[in-house]
């Protein structure tokens, strides 16, 4: 109580702005003045002791200096404990003030109103996003004035520090948790926020702009900011919104759009270009195969760059949220002097893409993601690239080869992979760990796409083998199996030694719907 | 004077020959050593601290993960093992006083029983671990049981499972307020919140876990057996180190260099082994007997 | 009796043709790398560290001009951003290596390992360390160590942040398994010389010196030791667990795997906090060694500086959560670090105090040990009055991971560790290598070291109270002229040392024969010949107050100081003065 009532008075007085003010910025968060008094009335008590300190060696050293007649000390006491109590007890005294001030404003900071405004913030190399209560996603900070806001953070990757100077807050963000702080702005102003926890490459631009307003003001932000395929009421073409992204979702963080060296690979003359995988094997950069590096980074590996950098986009560029994938796509599309017919994605670039009177709710859905989404929107993958004409299974199995990212890891040509290789797969015998040899049959492989831990195969790294595919190839959702069967009959066209055992049991003609 | 020269060298004068230098006394030498080898037995014990705690604070904030797999563990080669260290601890406290008492043969004797005992806890414990690599019950992604610990069988946890944070009320001191966050009615999208590729060397990244088939399989049991096999790990590394040590002082007993006037190595190693004897006495309850 | 030649060691000749020292003592190579005498020791821990003190040195002042603009002059991109975040990552790799070589390599061992070494017996009286060969060991450690930070940067320079925090040190590509096998050597390095200095003080304390005759540089070296016996096993844990992560995947740490990230802050921290005070509590130690001798006057209030140099390691073990106030640990736990943070300020001011108190009414010579201790007084004022401001909890807020904690830990560290280190080597090389130093060029470079790191430092603290975050590679315009200033610091700075390794250089070969006693020290090194003989000491010295120089003066024949009479060995406890 005491302690409160002082600040305030003393707050008031605003003592010692004028030198002071060089320091701190000036704050306009509600922390600002408890934060900024402290930082006063440590500064001056710092200021004296010092000045006496640095006096008291100074004046020493000239009045009782050594000179040819006084080499030796003049008798004084080596010894006094009255004074060693005093200079003990005044510095106690001091540094307890000073803690009890600043636990005062520290609980403050750590206990966020009830009536909050709700922003989700999630950081990763090397951007921030902020989700709005309304499912707007910004990578500017919007804020209300005179309302607070809680934060809640999320860290894709590793720890990211939340801090904004002029509005006296700051937050580790550590990935695994949601961390949580709040903030009221007073005033409507432009701000910035620095990543202050280090976090590799980018860090040093690991920044986004905060923007306090008067509330009207700040809702009709984030009303736009839902919208990014409109400018003005008029829909955008693609590649201007996957330019946006490109920024927001900080894609280049890693990836230049001029042709220079980057943690990945650069966006300039990338669509419809060659590119050499870890297995060795060529791919033209396809629609389906950007899809596949955006959407599941892991499952392809270009020669060249690191394995696991790469964040995993999913649930933003596939179901309700594919507008984004086709934005980014088009965008590559027109970085590149290579771009063809089929590195484009499958909507027309103009008049933002094929359905603009959905684009809004399409953008705004992705805050409200359930849980389950990621599941269910992992199952179109084949869709786009199968194209409308039916073909035979073993066709589509080639292309599911691809899309589905099968390719990173087995070659179909006989060389050595992480996966076993394609080529005379089916029918031949099969080593495992246990010691038992088992046949490639249909059984087998199906086992092995599907529960890939059931069963080790000599010379293959376990757990190397993603274990989704069970919800993509099977499962209540796929009762028929097809692409599973396409798959399959795939890899038997590929072997010498495909017989009725090997082969699915359905045959290969076009798949039924 | 004539009367010192003995021809056997008295108890003063071994000790004499083997003062260093810079003591005055062997007894302020022994003192030293002493001393010495207390202050390195405490940093042992810090040196496995940092497990007890990192133990302690996954215990208390997930205690269903330790109900759960502790019963894994087979408490009965646990109990014989700590059998087989206190036996052993007998001993080598019986090879201090037989170093003392100048009974050399005893002392042989009891040496070699003890690093017995420490050769019969590690193959006890290699069994263990063998079996345990058998079942699949190992750290990080290396966890793959195909039955739990009431011998049914559960889903197999291949490949990575990353942890997704789920809102549960969480007892620990503040550290999750994701129960807050529920109350206050923000819908938090797991796949944000999924923490992105991390784990070295070719792990699949951010993948949905599955649902378990085993309802009571609580999630990242892996996580106490990374604990199990550091903690054991350490501590059999230092029954290798000691059995070395001992393996030592027996050919230097065998020598005849140890007798009434000089016995200090004996008593160290004696010290030392006690600790890895205490450090099991720890551990076995704390790994073996969770329910 | 009357004639000197039948003495009963017949082979001893009566006059020694030349006076044989440690240096001159064993001429081979092998005769220095095999030496189990603690001085020569103590001349290779100074030698290994000071060349790793040029090396985070120059890497110093390669950031310092990465950052003179704020796209930054030396790692900067081709034009897109992908290109500058790839450059960056080689500013983040010389910050890395700046704080591992300086914190692992130079102020943790280098006041124990080679002034330690080297005083710490001759304090005592002593002819050696308890157990000389684990002291050999220890060294050969800290060298293998080192080495393995050197490999490691070679293999692929660590850039994690000499804080290795998880998960980025889980994922990143560079070989910081390595780099962590080298640190923790280094750690069991500083073990076992922390096991040999206390057993040392506590069983080769010479007849007549109780715990309360020490002189305090040992009670700062007994505190010290106390905390690197007691906390780095702590740090070598976590750094095998931070190895298993990489090698084995364990997922202690790994919030990928259900780890915990934190727990890896909080074990860190429970090593690196107490890990200031081994730093700093030597440093203080020859503050309080140096102030006396130089005011001509009995240090003031010595119960205090001794006592609380066991303070402040004592309570500085309970206060390693205030580096993570805002990693989201409970506000009461904050709380609790934050009380014990400013309780373990009181300890430091008292020791300022009393080393003022000492200087009123003294005979104050301004020789370079001085003034070094002096400027040591200063920055450390500054360096512990910006940390009482960053234990606050609210302030914390806005200063934590800011260039204002970069500012305030360069104070203590360069202002106090390094200093002190200075301070300190100046004051015994004559003792060290029997040679002065020319008095009046190694004055003058302490005044333009003390200019530079003010100029270097202060810009610091005001541009990290501005916001400007630490560990940036780039930075925003606005920050530029404090960065300027603070370049131009570090630039005078590196004059400073280069003048410094030329006198210091120079007096080796060339400088003026040292007399025993160039100070009028009362503590015992100072009671035999420069250098040392091999064992130290002729005859066994007599102890008595260590800080009592009534009897001294000085001698112009010889450039040094005598006693008028020899010591007496005080019966009872001292008296009070």
């Amino acid at each position: 109580m005491g302690v409160t009532m002082i600040s305030q008075m003393l707050g008031h007085m605003n003592f010692g702005r004028t030198i002071a003010a060089l320091w701190l910025p000036h704050g306009d968060s509600t922390f600002s003045p408890g934060v900024q008094f402290l930082w006063d009335f440590w500064y001056w008590i710092s200021v004296f002791f010092t000045v006496l300190i640095v006096g008291l060696v100074v004046s020493f050293s000239i009045r009782y200096r050594h000179t040819k007649d006084r080499t030796i000390a003049e008798n004084s006491p080596s010894h006094n404990n009255s004074l060693e109590i005093t200079w003990t007890i005044i510095p106690f005294i001091i540094v307890m003030v000073i803690f009890a001030l600043g636990f005062k404003d520290y609980m403050n900071m750590d206990s966020p109103p009830a009536n909050s405004y709700n922003i989700h913030v999630i950081a990763q190399k090397w951007s921030w996003t902020f989700v709005y209560e309304n499912g707007a996603i910004s990578n500017t900070l919007y804020l209300p004035v005179n309302k607070p806001v809680r934060l809640n953070m999320t860290s894709k990757d590793v720890l990211h520090g939340f801090w904004i100077p002029d509005l006296s807050i700051q937050r580790d963000v550590v990935p695994g948790r949601v961390m949580t702080t709040w903030v009221e702005a007073t005033h409507p102003g432009k701000y910035i926020l620095q990543c202050a926890e280090y976090c590799g490459d980018g860090h040093s631009e690991m920044r986004a702009n905060v923007v306090a307003e008067a509330y009207p003001k700040f809702q009709h932000q984030i009303v736009a900011a839902a919208n990014i395929f409109e400018e003005n009421g008029k829909p955008l073409p693609l590649a201007t919104v996957g330019k946006k992204l490109y920024v927001t979702l900080g894609c280049l963080g890693c990836h230049s759009v001029d042709g220079s060296k980057g943690t990945g690979p650069s966006w300039k003359n990338l669509a419809g270009s060659k590119e050499v995988l870890t297995n060795g094997h060529s791919v033209s950069v396809d629609y389906a195969f950007l899809k596949t590096m955006i959407t599941h980074p892991g499952r392809v590996l270009i020669k060249g760059f690191p394995a696991g950098v790469m964040p995993s986009y999913g649930s933003r560029f596939t179901g309700k949220n594919v507008k984004n994938l086709y934005a980014v796509v088009w965008y590559i599309n027109s970085l590149s002097k290579y771009s063809n017919k089929a590195s484009q994605p499958p909507v027309p670039n103009e008049s933002g893409g094929a359905e603009p009177a959905t684009s809004s709710k399409a953008a705004a859905a992705p805050a409200t993601v359930a849980p389950a989404a990621a599941v269910k929107a992992a199952s179109p993958v084949a869709k786009v690239p199968s194209g409308p004409k039916p073909i035979p299974l073993h066709v589509l199995g080639a292309k599911l080869y691809k899309s589905l990212g099968c390719i990173g890891c087995h070659t179909v040509n006989g060389q050595p992979g992480v996966g076993p290789t394609w080529k005379n797969l089916a029918g031949y015998p099969q080593k495992l760990t246990t010691g038992k040899t088992v046949i490639a049959d249909y059984k087998f492989l199906r086992t092995m796409i599907l529960d890939p831990g059931t069963m080790d195969v000599v010379g293959v790294p376990a757990g190397v083998m993603p274990n989704m595919y069970k919800y993509q190839l099977s499962g209540k959702k796929h009762p028929h199996e097809t692409k599973l069967n396409a798959l399959i009959w795939y890899i038997n066209t590929l072997s010498n030694r495909s017989s009725k055992a090997t082969q699915p049991p359905v045959p290969d003609v076009p798949a039924v719907k | 004077m004539a009367e010192a020269l003995a021809i056997t060298p008295t108890e003063e004068q071994v000790a004499r020959e083997h003062l260093a230098h810079h003591f005055d006394t062997p007894q302020q030498q022994f003192d030293a050593g002493n001393l010495g080898m207390w202050m390195f037995l405490a940093t042992e014990m810090l040196l496995f601290s940092g497990l007890f705690c990192a133990y302690a604070v996954f215990r208390a904030m997930h205690p269903e993960i330790f109900k759960y797999a502790g019963r894994y563990l087979d408490p009965i080669s646990g109990l014989i093992n700590a059998l087989v260290l206190l036996t052993s601890g007998l001993t080598m406290a019986l090879a201090v006083r037989f170093a003392q008492t100048g009974k050399r043969f005893a002392l042989s004797l009891c040496l070699a029983l003890t690093m017995l005992g420490g050769v019969a806890f590690l193959a006890i414990h290699a069994k263990e671990y063998f079996d345990n690599g058998q079942a699949k019950l190992l750290w990080g992604t290396h966890y793959a049981p195909s039955v739990g610990p009431n011998g049914k069988p559960v889903a197999p946890v291949t490949g990575l499972v990353p942890p997704v944070a789920k809102p549960k009320p969480v007892a620990s001191a503040g550290w999750t307020r994701l129960d807050a966050l529920g109350k206050a009615g923000f819908v938090v999208s797991h796949s944000d919140i999924l923490p992105a590729p991390a784990g070295p060397a070719g792990v699949a990244t951010a993948q949905k876990q599955t649902a378990p088939e085993n309802p009571f399989q609580p999630a990242n049991v892996q996580i106490f057996f990374g604990i199990y096999f550091l903690m054991t790990g350490l501590h059999s590394l230092h029954v290798i180190i000691g059995i070395i040590v001992i393996g030592w002082m027996l050919i230097r007993s065998l020598k005849g260099e140890f007798g009434p006037g000089y016995y200090a190595p004996v008593v160290y190693v004696g010290m030392y082994w006690g600790v890895v004897d205490m450090v099991w006495m720890f551990l076995f309850p704390l790994l073996y007997l969770i329910h | 009796m009357t004639t000197l030649t039948g003495n009963n060691f017949g082979d001893t000749p009566v006059v020694p043709a030349k006076p044989d020292n440690y240096l001159t003592h064993g001429k081979t190579i092998g005769s220095w790398l095999l030496t189990l005498d603690h001085k020569r020791i103590g001349i290779m821990y100074l030698v290994v560290g000071l060349l790793a003190f040029f090396i985070g040195g120059m890497l110093a002042e390669v950031i310092r001009t990465q950052l003179l603009v704020p796209q930054g002059l030396i790692f900067h991109g081709t034009g897109s951003v992908a290109s500058s975040y790839a450059a960056y990552r080689y500013y983040n790799q010389v910050f890395t290596l700046h704080g591992i070589i300086m914190v692992f390599l130079v102020l943790i061992p280098i006041i124990p390992g080679a002034l330690g070494n080297f005083a710490l017996p001759l304090l005592l009286g002593a002819k050696d360390v308890a157990f000389p060969k684990l002291n050999l060991i220890s060294f050969y450690l800290y060298v293998v160590g080192a080495l393995l930070a050197i490999l490691s940067t070679v293999l692929g320079a660590v850039d994690t942040g000499w804080t290795f925090y998880t998960p980025f040190s889980i994922q990143t590509e560079s070989y910081v398994v390595v780099m962590v096998l080298g640190i923790f050597l280094v750690g069991f390095s500083s073990i076992f010389t922390g096991i040999n200095f206390m057993v040392t003080i506590h069983k080769l304390r010479p007849p007549g010196m109780t715990w309360f005759r020490m002189p305090l540089f040992l009670w700062a070296i007994y505190s010290t030791s106390l905390i690197q016996v007691a906390a780095t096993p702590v740090v070598g844990i976590t750094f095998v667990l931070l190895m298993m992560e990489r090698v084995m995947g364990i997922g202690i740490f790994n919030p990928a795997l259900g780890g915990n990230p934190v727990l890896f802050q909080e074990f860190f921290w429970f090593y690196s906090h107490p890990a200031v005070y081994i730093m700093i509590l030597p440093a203080m130690g020859i503050v309080s060694e140096i102030i006396p001798v130089f005011s001509r006057k009995h240090i003031f209030g010595y119960e205090f500086i001794a006592l609380s140099s066991l303070a402040i390691a004592l309570i500085g073990f309970l206060v390693w959560g205030h580096h993570i106030f805002v990693n989201g640990q409970s506000a009461e736990l904050d709380a609790v670090f934050s009380f014990l943070t400013f309780v373990v300020a009181v300890p430091s001011a008292i020791k300022v105090w009393n080393w003022l108190a000492t200087m009123y009414k003294g005979a104050i010579v301004l020789k370079t040990p001085m003034l070094y201790a002096l400027s040591f007084i200063v920055l450390f004022t500054i360096g512990g009055l910006t940390g009482v401001v960053l234990g606050a909890l609210s302030e914390d807020v806005v200063l934590h991971d800011t260039y204002f904690v970069v500012g305030h830990f360069h104070y203590v560290m360069m202002g106090g560790t390094l200093i002190g280190f200075i301070a300190g080597l100046h004051y015994w090389w004559p003792k060290m290598f029997g040679r002065m130093y020319n008095e009046r060029i190694a004055q003058w470079t302490c005044v333009v070291l003390f200019i530079g790191i003010n100029l270097t430092f202060f810009p610091q603290l005001m541009v990290g109270a501005d916001g400007m975050p630490r560990r940036y590679a780039s930075y925003l315009p606005m920050y530029q002229p404090y960065m300027i200033v603070s370049t131009v610091g570090a630039y005078i700075q590196l004059v400073a040392f280069l003048s410094m390794a030329g006198y210091l250089l120079h007096s080796l070969f060339r400088g003026k024969k040292a007399p025993v006693n160039p100070w009028g020290g009362g503590s015992l090194e100072w009671e035999t010949s420069s250098p040392p003989p091999h064992d130290n000491f002729e005859t066994t010295p007599s102890v008595g107050d260590p800080y009592d120089y009534t009897d001294m003066v000085f001698d112009p024949v010889t450039n040094g100081y005598v006693r008028t009479e020899p010591q007496q060995v005080p019966v009872a406890a001292p008296q009070a003065h």
